[in-house]
C-alpha cells in the first residue's frame, strides 16, 4: 500500500520535533510513513480527509481561562467530564465521588498491523497530552456527561472507561464549539466492560460549522455485559465516527442506533464493526441518514461472526433519504459469517420521500413543504424514540431547525 | 364558503380522456353530480373506476388528454391536490398508505384546520379538536389507542377503511369520493362504515361511491347508479340498475358498449 | 445439532465430481510461458488481421503494468503465469474442423459423456451449440437455420475471419483491455469463444448455447464471448462448463461482453460446473471471469442468470451498465460452495440513464469448509433520475465450518432514485427440516427440497430445459451436507 504524503503531518512534526517525547515522535513518524487514511483505504472509501491538508494539526494549549463556559443549550446533568480542546479540564469538570479518575502520560499505541482506523489512533497517541482512565467501581451506577468543547485549534481527547462487573455507566458524549472556530477533534474513547456491566453511551455531535470531528470508539464487552450506543451527527463540516464493538464472551450484547443530517455542504460518515467473538450474543443496529443541499453521508456497517459464535442473532437496518439533487449517501452493510447456527439480517434503503405518502398528506390538505417536512421528520422517528426525553428534545430542536416548516411539524410525529 | 343548496352543481365532468403510463384509460367520460345526491359508480375490474377517483383527487401520474372537470364553478384540474382538499374534495383511498411515525390525530387536526383556514373560519385548538374527534370515533367504533398510532400504521384492512371514513366525518367534505371503501370489510365493519357515510348525507354535500359490488348499496342507498366500462359511462339508472347488475353481471353492458 | 451423525455426513458429503474424465486426444499445445512472441504465434495460428494482433499486444503491455486484485475474500497460492500453456487445440488431420463430420469422433464421444446436445438430440432440444474444447471451438450446430434468420452464431475465430468489422467495432468496447488484471490477460491471449450477432428486430429462433471444457493439463482457458443484440432483437444464451479432475489448479480467465441496443433483450444464463477440487481442496479450476453488459439503447434489457456450483475459486461479477433510458439490468444467482471451495461473486449495476431499473437476487449456499461471498455494487449516478434497484441477498449455512459473507456497496447520487437492499443469513431451518422428516421424507430429499425452495426464484429465471439440470447439479454438490 502506497502511503499518501500528508503535508499537515510533516508540518506538525517540524513544529513539534523538540516538544514531543521520543516515543510520541516515533509514533508520529510511523504515522507519517503510513499517511492519513484516504479513500483508497477500504475503511475510508467514503471519507476524504483531504481538507486536513490545509490545517494546522498542532494540539491546542491546555488549560481554560475564567471566561470559558459551556454552551448554555447543552442538555447537561450534574456530573461531567470536560475536555477543553482535547485536554481533560479539572476546573470545568464535576465528578461524582464514586468515580476513580486517573490521568497518565500517553504511551505508544502498539498495534501489530495497523489498519486505516488505527492510524487515527496513532494521530491521537502522538498528539494527545495525556490519557484519562475512568473507573466505575463494582456494582455502582454513574451518570455523567462527557463534553468535548473546542474553542481553538486541535484537540486529541483520549479516554478509557472501565466499567467493573455489575456496574452501570450512563455517559452522554457531546462535541461542541462555536461556528467560527476551525477546529479538529480526533478522539479515542474505549469502553472496557467486565462481566454483567452496562454502558449506555450517547454521542451528540453538535460541533461548529467549521469543525472536523473524528472519533474512534471501541467497546470490549464481557460476559452478559451490554454496550448501548446512540448517536446524532448534526454539526461540523465533516464528522467521521468508527464504532467497533467486540462481543468477547457469551451473553454480551450491543445495540447501536443513530441518525445524521447532512445539510448544506456537511459530511457525516459512520462506520460500525460488530465482532461476534463468542456464542449467544445479540446485536442490533438502526441507522437513519438524511442528506440535503450538497450534503454527503455514508454508513459502512460490518458484522463479523467468528467460527464457533453460534447463537448469534444480528440485525442491521440502514435507511437513507436524499432530499436534493446534489446530495449523496453511500451505504455498505456487510456480513462476514463464519459460524453456523446464526441468524443475521440487514436491510438498507436509499431514496427520496415516498410519493404515495406525500400524495396522501396533500390529499388531506397539507401544503407541500409541511408534508415533506413531516415525512422527513417521521423518517427519523425510530431513532429519536431511542433517546431519553431530554436528549430527544435537544436533538429535535437541533434537527428541526434544519427542516422547513419546523414549527408546524413537531406535533405530527407519533 | 358560499352556502350550497340541494341541487346545486357540485361536479361536472365533460368528455374526460386520460392516460395512465401511456395507456388510455378514460375515453370520454361524462358525469354530473349535484348537492344532496349519492352516486354509485360500478363496473368491471380495469374499467377505470379508480383512475377516475385518483384524477379527481389530483394524483400526479395521470395524464389528462382532453375534457373538463368543473367543481363548484372552478376548474378542478387546475388545482393542486392540497387545494382541492381544502375546497372540500375528499378521497377515501382504496389502499390507504401507512405513514409510520406521523401521528393520526395531528394529521387530522392539521387537515381540518387547513380546510377551515381556506373557508375563512377560526382554526380549532387542541381541546376543541379532541372533543370533535372523540365523538366521531364513537360513531366509527374506534378505540382510544388509535389516537396514539401513526397514520394507518399496522392497521388491518378494515381499520384503514374505518380510518378513512373517520377522517371524512371530521373534515365534512363537499364532495366525497369513496374508492372501493367496502372491499375487504366484514359485515360488521361494513355496517359501521355505512353508518359513518350515511351520517354525512346532507343537502350541501355530494357523495360518489366507487364499488364493484352491490352489497354496499344495501346500506348506503344511492340516488343514481352508473356503469363505467371501457373508460366511459355506458349506462345510468337508479338503484334497480345495481340489482340488475348483481343478477346479470357486466358482460351484457360491456358487449353492448363495444358494439355501439 | 441433532439428526445425522458425523460419519453419515462425511459419507454423504463425499460426493464425487461426475464430469471428471480426461479425453485422450492428441492436441496441439504451445509450451508454457507468456511473452509477445507467444501472442504473435497465437494470432498467426488463427490467421488474425493486424488490428487484432495490435489489440492483443496492447492488452499484454497493459497486463504487465497491472497486479492481481487482492480485495476478494479468497486465498490461493500464487499463480505462476509463466508455467501455463496459453494455447491448446485438439489436433486434427485438417487445419481445423469445418463441420461436425470433421470433428474427431473421440471428441464427440466426450461431448456425449458430458451430455452436450450435439447431433439429433440438439435438434430435438432446439438448442444451437457451440462447443469450446480447451481453447478452440470445435463445432457449431444449427448454423444454417440461424443463418436463415440472419443470426450470426459462430466460434469467435470464425467471426474474426468473416465479420472483422463487427469485431473491430465491438471487441473491448464493454470490457476494455486494461479493465482488470484477468481481463487484460484474456485480451492478450484469448484463443476462442463464441460470437453472436442478432440483427435488428430479430427474435432468435432458438436458445443459443456454448459448452466449455478444459481437457489438457497445464493449460489455461481464455475464451472470449461477444454478443451484440441490435435494435429490437431478442436472444437467450446459455453456457455450461466442465473440466476433468486433475490435482493441480488450472486457470480459466474468460471475458464476456454483451451489447444491447435500443429495445434489445439479452438473457445470458450460466451453469458453471468446473472441477471444484477434491474434498481436501486439491486441484480445481481458478475461475476468474469478467462479464459485463451494456444496455446502450433505450428500453434495452440484459439479464444474467448464473448457477455456480464448480471451481475451486470463483471470482466473477456479471454486471450491467444501464445507459439507455428505461433500460433494465437483472442478476439472478445461485452460488454453491462446498468442501474447500471459495466463491466471491456478485454483480455491479451502474445506473447512468434515467428511469433505469435493476434487480439483484443472490442465493448463496455454503457447506463443508467453504467460503461464499456476495459482493455487489449498486451505483446511481446523478444523471439517473428515477432509477430503481431492488436487491435480495440470502445466505444459507450448512455446516459449522463454512463462511457466508455479504458485501454490498450502495452509492446513490440522485435523490429521485429508490434503492433497497435486503439480506439474510441463516442456517437451514431446523423446523422446516423436522416438518419434512416427520412427513416421511429422507434427510437428503428434505434438504434438497428446502434448498431448491431457497433457490427457486433464481431457477425460475433459467430456460426451462436447464432449470432441471441446475437443480440436479445443486443436489449433487450438496448431497448430505446438512449438519
Amino acid at each position: 500500500m502506497s502511503a499518501r504524503l500528508s503535508p499537515a503531518l510533516t508540518r506538525v512534526r517540524a513544529l513539534l520535533a523538540d516538544a514531543l517525547s521520543p516515543t510520541r515522535l516515533d509514533t508520529l513518524d510511523r504515522l507519517i510513513a503510513l499517511g492519513l487514511p484516504t479513500p483508497r483505504d477500504d475503511a475510508f472509501r467514503y471519507t476524504n480527509l483531504r481538507l486536513l491538508d490545509r490545517r494546522d494539526l498542532a494540539p491546542a494549549a491546555a488549560g481554560s481561562n475564567t471566561t470559558t463556559t459551556l454552551p448554555a443549550d447543552l442538555p447537561i446533568g450534574a456530573d461531567r467530564l470536560v475536555f477543553l480542546n482535547g485536554h481533560f479540564d479539572v476546573a470545568l469538570s464535576r465528578l461524582p465521588a464514586t468515580l476513580r479518575v486517573e490521568t497518565a502520560p500517553r504511551t505508544t499505541c502498539d498495534a501489530g498491523s495497523i489498519s486505516a482506523v488505527d492510524r487515527i489512533r496513532l494521530l491521537n497517541t502522538a498528539l494527545s497530552g495525556t490519557h484519562t482512565t475512568v473507573v466505575v467501581p463494582r456494582n455502582t451506577q454513574v451518570s455523567l456527561d462527557l463534553i468535548a468543547l473546542s474553542t481553538a485549534g486541535c484537540g486529541y481527547p483520549s479516554l478509557t472507561f472501565q466499567v467493573e462487573s455489575g456496574a452501570q455507566l450512563h455517559v452522554i458524549e457531546q462535541h461542541t464549539g462555536a461556528d467560527e472556530v476551525e477546529s479538529l477533534t480526533a478522539a479515542v474513547i474505549d469502553f472496557e466492560l467486565q462481566d454483567g456491566a452496562i454502558a449506555d453511551h450517547t454521542l451528540l455531535q453538535v460541533a461548529g460549522n467549521r469543525a472536523v470531528v473524528i472519533g474512534d470508539v471501541r467497546a470490549h464487552v464481557g460476559r452478559d455485559a451490554t454496550y448501548r450506543h446512540r448517536s446524532a451527527a448534526l454539526g461540523a463540516q465533516l464528522s467521521r465516527f468508527d464504532v467497533t464493538v467486540h462481543l468477547n464472551a457469551a451473553g454480551a450484547s450491543t445495540a447501536l442506533s443513530g441518525l445524521f443530517l447532512a445539510d448544506s455542504t456537511r459530511e457525516h460518515h459512520l462506520r460500525t464493526l460488530i465482532h461476534h467473538a463468542a456464542p449467544d450474543c445479540p446485536s442490533d443496529q438502526l441507522y437513519r441518514g438524511v442528506a440535503s443541499g450538497r450534503g454527503r453521508g455514508s454508513y459502512d456497517g460490518k458484522v463479523i461472526v467468528d467460527a464457533g459464535a453460534n447463537g448469534t442473532n444480528s440485525a442491521q437496518s440502514s435507511k437513507n433519504l436524499l432530499l436534493s439533487p446534489d446530495a449523496s449517501i453511500e451505504t455498505r452493510p456487510q456480513l462476514e459469517i463464519n459460524a453456523h447456527a446464526v441468524k443475521c439480517s440487514h436491510g438498507a434503503t436509499t431514496g427520496s420521500l415516498d410519493e404515495n405518502m406525500l400524495f396522501y398528506l396533500l390529499s388531506r390538505g397539507l401544503d407541500r413543504d409541511t408534508a415533506r417536512a413531516v415525512l422527513t421528520y417521521a423518517f427519523l422517528g425510530d431513532v429519536l424514540k431511542g433517546f431519553t426525553p431530554a436528549i430527544r428534545a435537544f436533538v429535535e430542536a437541533r434537527a428541526l431547525g434544519r427542516l422547513p416548516a419546523a414549527d408546524r411539524i413537531r406535533e405530527f410525529v407519533a | 364558503m358560499t352556502q350550497i343548496q340541494r341541487g346545486d352543481l357540485v361536479l361536472d365532468i365533460k368528455n374526460l380522456v386520460a392516460n395512465v403510463a401511456g395507456r388510455n384509460i378514460l375515453k370520454g367520460l361524462d358525469l354530473t353530480v349535484r348537492a344532496g345526491e349519492v352516486h354509485a359508480i360500478m363496473g368491471p375490474n380495469g374499467a377505470g373506476k379508480s383512475t377516475l377517483a385518483q384524477i379527481l383527487a389530483g394524483r400526479p401520474d395521470y395524464e389528462i388528454k382532453s375534457g373538463t372537470v368543473t367543481y363548484l364553478d372552478e376548474d378542478l384540474l387546475a388545482l393542486a391536490p392540497e387545494e382541492r382538499a381544502r375546497r372540500g374534495v375528499f378521497l377515501g383511498f382504496q389502499y390507504p398508505v401507512e405513514i409510520p411515525g406521523v401521528n393520526n390525530v395531528y394529521l387530522l387536526k392539521a387537515a381540518l384546520n387547513a380546510r377551515r383556514r381556506q373557508a375563512g373560519l377560526q382554526e380549532v385548538d387542541a381541546f376543541e379538536f379532541m372533543a370533535i374527534i372523540r365523538e366521531k370515533m364513537k360513531l366509527m367504533k374506534m378505540d382510544e389507542s388509535f389516537l396514539k398510532r401513526g397514520v394507518n400504521e399496522g392497521f388491518s384492512g378494515g381499520e384503514k377503511k374505518r380510518n378513512e371514513i373517520l377522517q371524512m366525518t371530521v373534515l365534512e367534505p363537499t364532495l366525497a369520493i369513496l374508492d372501493e371503501t367496502d372491499s375487504g370489510l366484514d359485515i360488521d365493519a361494513l355496517k359501521v362504515v355505512s353508518t359513518g357515510v350515511n351520517s354525512l348525507r346532507q343537502d350541501d354535500r355530494a357523495i360518489i361511491l366507487v364499488t364493484h359490488y352491490q352489497r354496499l348499496l344495501d346500506y348506503i342507498v344511492p340516488d343514481y347508479v352508473h356503469v363505467l366500462a371501457g373508460g366511459r359511462i355506458v349506462r345510468s339508472g337508479d338503484r334497480t340498475l345495481a340489482l340488475e347488475l348483481e343478477e346479470r353481471g357486466y358482460d351484457w353492458l360491456v358487449e353492448g358498449s363495444s358494439a355501439a | 445439532m441433532s439428526t445425522p451423525t458425523a460419519p453419515d455426513l462425511e459419507q454423504l458429503v463425499a460426493q464425487k465430481y461426475r464430469h471428471g474424465f480426461v479425453t485422450d486426444i492428441e492436441s496441439d499445445t504451445l509450451p508454457p510461458g507468456l511473452n509477445e512472441d507467444v501472442i504473435r504465434v497465437i494470432s498467426r495460428k488463427k490467421a488474425e488481421p493486424q488490428f487484432l494482433l495490435d489489440w492483443r499486444l496492447k492488452a499484454f503491455r497493459l497486463w504487465q503494468t497491472l497486479t492481481e486484485p487482492t480485495w476478494a475474500h479468497v486465498a490461493h497460492h500464487p499463480i505462476d503465469y509463466q508455467s501455463i500453456s496459453y494455447f491448446s487445440a485438439p489436433k486434427s488431420k485438417t487445419d481445423g474442423p469445418k463441420s461436425l463430420a470433421d470433428v474427431d469422433p473421440k471428441l464427440l464421444a466426450t461431448y456425449d459423456k458430458l451430455g452436450v446436445p450435439l447431433h439429433e438430440r440438439a435438434r430435438l432440444a432446439g438448442v444451437a451449440v457451440d462447443a469450446v474444447f480447451d481453447s478452440v471451438s470445435v463445432a457449431t450446430t444449427f448454423k444454417d437455420r440461424l443463418h436463415a434468420a440472419g443470426v450470426i452464431f459462430c466460434p469467435f475465430s470464425d467471426a474474426v475471419r468473416d465479420h472483422p468489422a463487427l469485431i473491430e467495432q465491438y471487441l473491448g468496447s464493454v470490457v476494455p483491455q486494461g479493465d482488470n488484471f484477468y481481463a487484460a490477460l484474456n485480451s492478450a491471449v484469448f484463443t476462442d469463444g463464441s460470437f453472436v450477432y442478432i440483427p435488428k428486430g430479430v427474435r432468435c429462433p432458438m436458445e443459443l448455447s456454448t459448452y466449455f471444457r478444459i481437457n489438457a493439463a497445464n493449460t489455461g482457458q481464455f475464451e472470449r464471448t461477444l454478443i451484440i443484440a441490435d435494435e429490437g432483437s431478442h436472444v437467450s444464451y446459455l453456457e455450461g462448463c466442465t473440466a476433468p479432475m486433475r490435482d493441480e489448479n488450472q486457470l480459466h480467465a474468460a471475458v464476456v461482453e454483451l451489447v444491447a441496443l435500443e429495445s434489445a433483450n439479452i438473457k445470458y444464463s450460466t451453469v458453471q460446473n468446473w472441477y471444484p477440487g477434491d474434498e481436501n481442496g486439491i486441484g480445481g479450476i481458478y475461475n476468474f471471469v469478467t462479464k459485463r453488459g451494456e444496455c446502450r439503447g433505450r428500453n434495452s434489457r440484459i439479464s444474467w442468470t448464473q448457477v455456480e456450483t464448480g471451481s475451486a475459486i470463483t471470482w466473477k461479477y456479471p454486471s450491467c451498465v444501464l445507459i439507455g433510458e428505461g433500460s433494465v439490468g437483472e442478476f439472478y444467482s445461485v452460488a454453491v460452495a462446498n468442501h474447500l471451495q471459495q466463491a466471491d461473486t456478485g454483480t455491479k449495476m451502474i445506473h447512468i440513464g434515467a428511469n433505469t431499473t435493476s434487480t439483484i437476487v443472490s442465493k448463496g449456499i455454503s457447506a463443508g469448509r467453504a467460503q461464499n461471498t456476495y459482493r455487489g455494487l449498486v451505483k446511481v449516478l446523478p444523471s439517473a433520475s428515477g432509477a430503481r434497484n431492488y436487491t435480495q441477498c440470502d445466505s444459507l449455512l450448512m455446516g459449522p465450518d463454512c463462511g457466508a459473507h455479504t458485501f454490498p456497496y450502495v452509492e446513490v447520487k440522485n435523490p429521485s432514485a429508490v434503492v433497497e437492499h435486503e439480506a439474510t443469513t441463516s442456517r437451514i431451518g431446523e423446523d422446516q427440516l423436522f416438518y419434512l422428516l416427520q412427513r416421511g421424507l429422507s434427510q437428503e430429499d428434505a434438504v434438497n427440497m428446502i434448498v431448491n425452495g431457497f433457490c427457486k426464484s433464481v431457477f425460475n429465471e433459467l430456460p426451462m430445459e436447464f432449470a432441471v439440470e441446475a437443480q440436479n447439479l445443486l443436489a449433487l454438490s450438496l448431497e448430505g451436507s446438512v449438519g
